[in-house]
Order: structure tokens, then C-alpha cells, then sequence
């Protein structure tokens, strides 16, 4: 308030609305591998949130942990980063939704 | 709270339950996706000497490149590349032949070609496909193997590579030679 009497300005609550959005907190904004954002799930899922969860490596470089799975997987990737070539492994810590 | 390490060891196991299961429908999905963001992609950005065709509008998986070099020993001629993208795709890289017979260290006249990105196993993995690579990457890296990319000292056709070596003024000669008799418009 501009003023400080505050005791002028009588305001009563009758109702308010909390919107809240979850996002994971990335550098980048999409996965390499499908290109999809990390809100939105790998192409394998339908739902996205924790059961299809965003991946970092040790190197930093992010990627949908289904996409990254199918990667690594996959005998020709000698399990390195598709972004970076390093040997792949994932972050000790684990990140977190944040809200 | 979410953790990650704990996440990637059920998600292992789920996996190699599943992995028995058929996935046609999924693998098809995933790629016609992926390419279906990157058509528009790659028709803005295609270098000049470059253009796509497609026999079937409707057949993303099926294309040819035609790449006319705007310069190098192989200007003046048509080269038609046929690309074919795999099931597997993108874990997998676009198959790619040349279908144009020409004189090249890095094509063999029945249209193989070394190109590092198209290459599933690498020795050194340092090259090769990787996921992260798109369609665009391989239209612009099979164009450059008439330029920036051609490299006498890595042959496929080795043959090519000693004749430039012995006698660069006969293998442009030869070059020449293919690029009237097999590379010019129908």
C-alpha cells in the first residue's frame, strides 16, 4: 500500500484462488532424444509428472529417463551421452518436482 | 519427494518385463512423431544445393535427396540419394545410399557411403549416430561429402583415393567423366 494507514483500506477476503504449475528445473527446455518438453511425456507415455520423470547425467545433460533407458540400452551407444559422448551415468542427488 | 536413482531401478525392471511384449504400435508412434517435428524443420532450413522428394506424400520414411553441388570437382551434376528411415529410428540411424554412379573416396560407385553420422557402430563412439542427430544433420553432412566433408585420407573407395593421389588432374578427369555420363537431369 502507498500509504501507511493501513487501518483505511478495510479489505475483506470473500474468496481466493491458488493456482499452481509444476515444472522440472533444466537448462534446457526439451528432451534431445523425442524433443518433447519435459512437462509433457516421452512418446512411450500418456501421462506425464513422475511416471515418466526427467533424467540427469552426470555431465549435466538432460533427457526423458525413458529416452535416455532406450539409449543406453541400445549396444551402438556404448552408453554415452547422446549430447556429449561421456560415459553416461546418472546424478547422485535426486532432483526433485518442484512446485 | 522424487528420487531419481530409485525411479531409474524400477524403471530398469519394468522394462525388461515389458521388453517380451510386442511394441509395434508404440515404435511406429515414437517415430512418426519425432519426424513428423522435423519435416518443417528441415524444408526452412535445406541448403541451397539441396531439395527433397518424395515418391509417396504420404511415406515419411521413404525419401530422396538430390544434391547438386554449387561447387567442387563434382559441380555440374545431379546426385540422387535415397534415404530410409529405419522402425528404429531415432535410436537407430537413416539408411542412405547413393543412387547416382559417381567417381568419390567416400562412395563407392554402387553408392555406399562413409559419413561418420550415418555410421551405427563407431570405434571410438566419439562419432557416429547419436539420438540428438536429425534428418537435417544427415542432408546437410551427405551434401558436404562434396565439399567440406570429402576426405581423400579416410577412403571407402580407395581406388578413387590413390588415383587422386597418383594423378589428381586424371581423377578429375574421371570425375568428370562420370559426372556427364551418370549425373546429368533425364
Amino acid at each position: 500500500m502507498a500509504n501507511n494507514d493501513a487501518a483505511d483500506f478495510d479489505v475483506k477476503i470473500i474468496k481466493w484462488n491458488v493456482v499452481a504449475f509444476w515444472k522440472w528445473i533444466a537448462s534446457e527446455e526439451e528432451c534431445g532424444i523425442c524433443r518433447f518438453e519435459f512437462e509433457a511425456c516421452c512418446p512411450d507415455c500418456r501421462l506425464p509428472g513422475e511416471s515418466c520423470p526427467m533424467a540427469e547425467g552426470k555431465c549435466h545433460h538432460y533427457f526423458h529417463l525413458h529416452c535416455i533407458q532406450k539409449w543406453i540400452k541400445n549396444v551402438q551407444s556404448k552408453r554415452k551421452c547422446p549430447l556429449c559422448r561421456q560415459d553416461w551415468s546418472y546424478v547422485e542427488d535426486s532432483s526433485e518436482i518442484v512446485l | 519427494m522424487f528420487k531419481l536413482q530409485q525411479k531409474v531401478k524400477e524403471e530398469a525392471t519394468k522394462r525388461e518385463e515389458s521388453a517380451a511384449k510386442p511394441t509395434f504400435s508404440k515404435m511406429m508412434s515414437v517415430r512418426s512423431t519425432r519426424l513428423t517435428k522435423e519435416y518443417p524443420e528441415l524444408d526452412g532450413s535445406l541448403p541451397g544445393s539441396c531439395e527433397i522428394e518424395h515418391d509417396d506424400a504420404n511415406d515419411l520414411r521413404n525419401f530422396k535427396l538430390i544434391v547438386r553441388p554449387a561447387e567442387g570437382y563434382w559441380k555440374g551434376g545431379k546426385f540422387v540419394f535415397d534415404i530410409k528411415i529405419p522402425s528404429e529410428y531415432n535410436m537407430k540411424p537413416p539408411l542412405c545410399s547413393c543412387l547416382t554412379k559417381l567417381w568419390h573416396p567416400n562412395i563407392t560407385e554402387d553408392g555406399k557411403i562413409c559419413l561418420s553420422v550415418l555410421r551405427e557402430n563407431s570405434l571410438d563412439a566419439s562419432l557416429g549416430w547419436s539420438p540428438v542427430r536429425t534428418l537435417k544433420d544427415v542432408v546437410i553432412g551427405l551434401s558436404s561429402l562434396f565439399t567440406d566433408l570429402l576426405n581423400f585420407d579416410d577412403p571407402l573407395n580407395v581406388q578413387a583415393a590413390e588415383h587422386f593421389a597418383l594423378d589428381p588432374d586424371d581423377f578429375v578427369r574421371k570425375v568428370t567423366e562420370y559426372v556427364n555420363s551418370y549425373a546429368q537431369d533425364d
